[in-house]
């Protein structure tokens, strides 16, 4: 627990010292424990979610960084794309099995920045009626199967 | 008939003024009541005779008891007054003694007791209200001294020694302001301004007695005196005027004695318990007295009466120690005895914590918190106020009360958290076992429980808050007496001190090399246990690092290394791990500072001592911090007489170095080759100035003094330079040994100069800079109170003396204010 | 004049010999230690892999312990194999 906690304090700090671009920490979401975290995201100009902000919800597990934390997208505005369900849940591989120790809550800010300037097209997953109706909660216990390694 | 009635009045009206004649026929007056008695004429009688009294005492008692006082007016306080007042009431009593008790009165009452002694009751109140309807301030006084030397009397004839066993000495050492050498001062004194004749005739033949008694004793007339002091009691007691004429007077005797013994045995020691003392002397003497003067079983005497004279004791008792707090607390422990007195008379008389609370306060405001005392001084009498008051007050209200200024004054200075620190851990300090006590919880734990915690665990101990703790608003849990705690509370934060711990830690470290690990270590533990872990682990690693240094210096001083051998001198180095120390160090090889080009078999030696370090912890290197640490190097002057040692920072050798080359440096020159601001340079070549090594010639120049006349130009030249003041060496700063103020102020003397200059650098320390003015008012006011023995300083003597100053590079004086160069 | 140095009492901070200066998995300096460390150096080393990347020992093998298919590096995704 106090690794985890040593880690997230220098995260945070960094974060806020620096944060990439479009990215910033909701500090009112930080409690004490630092196991939640709320992100304030803006499309990127030049892409198809220009203009709209978004929410991404972290939960850290006491095993972070070892464990991936786990990310949705909260709120009401919830990004359409291919790789976003509408329940929030975020299909993608380094939030699972392509977690790193060496990422962090900027590196997935990051990733998911750019996941969403690449999009071409927003729409829902093909699947995401069906999904929403039958996954649980948490989309880390969801056996992903990635649509395609390119978006 | 009616001639026998008038014939009885006739002679029952005439009677009073017989009294005192012998000669008159008891049969004649029997009869005649009777005759009255019969005719029913019995109360117009009685009436008759009260009317009587009143006249006689309107016409003849009045005027002539007053007449006893006319004679000595013109001069109130002459002590012979003391014979007239015994005189005034002694034919008051007996003139009066007169028609209260007679023949007639008897008759006129006769089987009447209950009556005549309400009769006897009207006719006192008669004689009190006719004579004393109205008392004379001279009276007063006159009655006043007849009570104070009535008690001065009865001391010297010690008549109260029966069960003062414990006292004995004291009072016969009291008696001796009195007696001086068997001669008795005081009724020398009453006696000398007697010129009544009767009572010299009285005295007199008193003394003739004793002499044919064969009494040693032969000049003290005490024994008379005192005498006619209780026949005069007695005389007031009969004539029920005892309370009215005396009781004031009886009262404020005893008041004043009571201060005085209490002041005279009391003031001077604070090692000694009074009070138990104190109330066996209230009821051997000042009880004893009083019974004397008012008799027993008087209403006069009550057990209250008693009781207020004993709470009037403890008051005056406790006024005097409130007033004297501030010493008793700078004295304690010796004082405690005072303390525990005082602690009985707070229980016992209202109010007086609260001028406890306010005499403490004043006097720290007077005495303490000012720019004349330094840090360390407020801090010692900080530890010795806590230690005093939780003698004084367990609850912890007082020391919270008075304290809050301190607490207040202290976060004002800067030195504060440097001086807590170093008092906690240096080997020496007398805080050190404090640091050691016990403690169960960390700062953090106590603050944060709640009161029902504590009383939770201590609830059979518990005892309610005094009323003046609701004014804390704070809980009771915070009020406590672990003099760590509470110093470091004085931030109400021990981040500061968990930092400034660091700091200076790490300075003493990197001033001395060979610094004591174990004690720090203990010390380390101790503060471990206040400040919990993880604040102290910076600390740890610190402490960890001298150690392994000190091995791996040993290990490759000792060759183990092959590839490493020393070919100059030998070279230790302090390994420290830089995540572990304070920032502000200059640890960053980045820094400027840190440039610093050392003299080159220097860079050759740290080198091989690289290289060795990086075969013994692989995948490890070191990165020096040219500046610090120190070097001990000698300068050869070419004959053995001309070799000089010192002890100095790396940038002093190296500057000394570059001289060897070449004996004259332009300073931007020698900033450059040794990669130097040229101001820092100029800095610390001063201290080669001021050994009279180097000199600048002029414009930036400096140059090597020549051994011929290096001893001459020295002395000169110190004077005038400026001195190192970087206190980053103490090596240094030792070792100049700077002899301040050779050319003192010359009207001040030397001796209080030194005082005045201790007293003015304080003050600036702590206030950075001030004018001519505010530091001569503070300085007259603080240094130089008014009453004190030290004149006060005239603008121009203060002038003169920080002009020395100045000259002396202590001062620095711009834009009309002074401060410390 | 002639200056001979006797002693001298130098400071020095060590340093690994490192591309990076923080662990890229606890995220702390490799000169300090790893979260679960109380002393840096001897007590808290560095391993480098075969990829060239490096971290605190203890950091490494916790990642290396945790339940996963592959062992990889960190930081850039290959086999992880200490180097020799």
């Amino acid at each position: 627990m106090a690794s985890m906690q040593k880690r997230l304090q220098r995260e945070l700090k960094s974060i806020q010292t620096e944060p990439p671009p479009g990215v910033s920490i909701n500090q009112n979401s930080v409690g004490s424990s630092l196991t939640q975290w709320i992100v304030d995201m803006e499309g990127a100009s030049g892409t198809l979610y220009e203009g709209e902000k978004f929410q991404l919800q972290f939960k850290f597990s006491s095993k972070y960084p070892f464990d991936s934390p786990e990310v949705t997208f909260i709120g009401p505005n919830i990004p359409i794309h291919p790789h976003v369900y509408s329940n929030g849940h975020i299909c993608l591989s380094i939030l699972t099995e392509d977690w790193s120790p060496a990422l962090s809550v900027q590196s997935v800010c990051l990733s998911i920045v750019s996941m969403l300037s690449s999009c071409t097209e927003k729409k829902r997953p093909p699947d995401n009626s069906l999904y929403v109706k039958t996954c649980s909660k948490n989309p880390k216990k969801t056996k992903w199967w990635y649509h395609d390694e390119k978006v | 008939m009616t001639s026998s009635l008038d014939q009885a009045w006739n002679l029952i009206t005439k009677t009073p003024s017989w009294f005192g004649q012998a000669d008159f026929n008891k049969k004649e007056v029997d009869e005649a009541i009777r005759i009255i008695s019969i005719n029913g004429l019995l109360q117009i009688s009685q009436e008759w005779y009260l009317s009587s009294f009143r006249d006689h005492i309107l016409t003849n008692i009045c005027p002539s008891f007053w007449a006893h006082f006319k004679k000595a007016s013109e001069d109130e306080t002459e002590p012979c007054s003391l014979f007239q007042v015994f005189d005034a009431f002694k034919y008051l009593h007996t003139s009066c003694g007169l028609w209260l008790d007679n023949q007639l009165i008897r008759g006129l009452f006769v089987n009447q007791c209950d009556t005549l002694d309400d009769f006897r009751k009207k006719m006192k109140y008669l004689i009190k209200s006719l004579l004393f309807f109205k008392i004379e301030q001279i009276f007063n006084a006159y009655i006043l001294t007849v009570y104070t030397y009535g008690f001065k009397v009865s001391k010297s004839l010690n008549p109260f020694s029966l069960d003062e066993n414990s006292d004995k000495d004291e009072s016969q050492e009291m008696d001796s302001s009195g007696n001086l050498e068997g001669e008795c001062m005081i009724c020398k004194e009453i006696l000398s301004s007697v010129d009544s004749s009767s009572y010299k005739d009285m005295i007199l033949s008193t003394d003739e007695n004793r002499m044919d008694d064969g009494d040693d004793d032969r000049t003290c007339h005490c024994q008379f005196i005192m005498k006619l002091f209780i026949e005069m009691n007695d005389a007031l007691r009969d004539l029920d005027l005892l309370d009215e004429i005396s009781g004031d007077a009886v009262a404020s005797v005893i008041h004043n004695h009571i201060e005085a013994y209490v002041i005279e045995k009391c003031k001077k020691s604070f090692e000694e318990s009074f009070l138990k003392k104190l109330e066996v002397w209230i009821r051997n003497v000042i009880f004893k007295w009083r019974r004397l003067v008012f008799g027993d079983n008087q209403a006069l005497i009550t057990k209250a009466s008693d009781e207020r004279l004993m709470h009037f004791m403890h008051e005056t008792y406790a006024q005097m120690r409130t007033s004297q707090m501030f010493d008793i607390i700078i004295e304690y422990p010796d004082s405690e005895p005072a303390l525990e007195d005082l602690k009985e008379c707070l229980g016992k008389c209202h109010g007086t914590r609260t001028k406890v609370i306010n005499s403490i306060k004043d006097s720290f405001e007077a005495r303490l918190l000012h720019p004349g005392v330094t840090t360390n001084d407020i801090l010692t009498a900080y530890i010795q106020t806590i230690k005093a008051l939780k003698v004084l007050d367990p609850s912890g209200v007082i020391l919270e009360i008075v304290c809050d200024p301190i607490k207040k004054y202290l976060k004002s200075r800067e030195d504060t958290v440097r001086c807590i620190i170093t008092a906690l851990t240096d080997e020496s300090s007398e805080l050190v076992p404090e640091l050691a006590k016990d403690v169960s919880q960390t700062i953090d734990d106590v603050a944060t429980m709640t009161d029902d915690e504590l009383i939770g665990k201590n609830w059979k101990s518990w005892k309610p808050d005094p009323v003046d703790a609701g004014s804390l608003g704070r809980s009771k849990s915070v009020r406590q007496f672990d003099i760590v705690s509470i110093l470091v509370n004085v931030y109400e934060s021990k981040d500061l001190f968990v930092e400034e711990y660091q700091r200076l830690l790490a300075q003493r470290f990197l001033h001395n090399f060979e610094c004591n690990v174990d004690h720090e270590r203990r010390n380390l533990e101790l503060l471990t246990l206040r400040f919990g872990e993880s604040d102290l682990h910076s600390c740890e690693v610190m402490l960890q690092d001298i150690s392994s240094s000190k091995r791996i210096d040993n290990r490759i001083n000792a060759g183990e290394i092959e590839a490493h051998h020393w070919t100059h001198f030998p070279i230790k180095c302090l390994i420290l791990s830089a995540q572990f120390w304070p920032d502000k160090l200059g640890l960053n090889p980045n820094e400027e500072a840190n440039k610093l080009k050392l003299p080159p078999p220097v860079q050759e030696s740290i080198k091989t001592y690289t290289q060795a370090f990086e075969t013994i912890k692989g995948s490890r290197t070191l990165n020096w911090l040219p500046p610090l640490g120190s070097v001990d190097l000698e300068l050869d002057f070419g004959s053995p007489d001309k070799k000089q040692s010192f002890t100095v920072s790396p940038i002093h050798a190296a500057i000394i170095w570059q001289f060897q080359e070449k004996e004259s440096w332009n300073l931007s020159e020698l900033s450059q080759s040794l990669s130097v601001s040229t101001a820092l340079l100029r800095r610390k070549i001063s201290f080669w100035q001021n050994k009279g090594i180097i000199r600048e010639l002029s414009g930036d120049r400096f140059v090597l003094i020549d051994n011929q006349t290096q001893s001459c130009i020295a002395q000169s030249e110190f004077l005038l330079s400026e001195s190192d003041d970087d206190e980053d060496y103490e090596d240094e700063s030792l070792q100049e040994s700077n002899n301040a103020g050779s050319a003192s102020g010359q009207d001040v003397g030397e001796n209080k100069h030194k005082v005045y200059w201790q007293f003015i650098e304080n003050m600036l320390t702590n206030l950075n800079s001030l004018s001519l003015e505010r530091i001569r008012s503070m300085f007259n006011m603080f240094a130089c109170p008014n009453g004190s023995s030290e004149q006060p300083l005239t603008i121009q003597q203060l002038r003169n003396f920080l002009e020395t100053k100045v000259k002396e590079h202590k001062l620095v004086f711009s834009n009309g204010q002074y401060r410390l160069a | 004049m002639k200056v001979n140095i006797k002693s001298w009492r130098g400071v020095a901070v060590w340093k690994w010999i490192a591309k990076d200066d923080n662990c890229g998995i606890c995220r702390n300096a490799f000169d300090g230690c790893c979260t679960d460390c109380k002393m840096p150096g001897d007590e808290c080393p560095l391993v480098w892999g075969q990829c060239s990347h490096c971290f605190h020992i203890h950091c490494i093998m916790k990642w290396l312990n945790s339940p996963q298919v592959v062992q990889l590096c960190p930081i850039c995704r290959q086999d992880w194999k200490f180097k020799e």
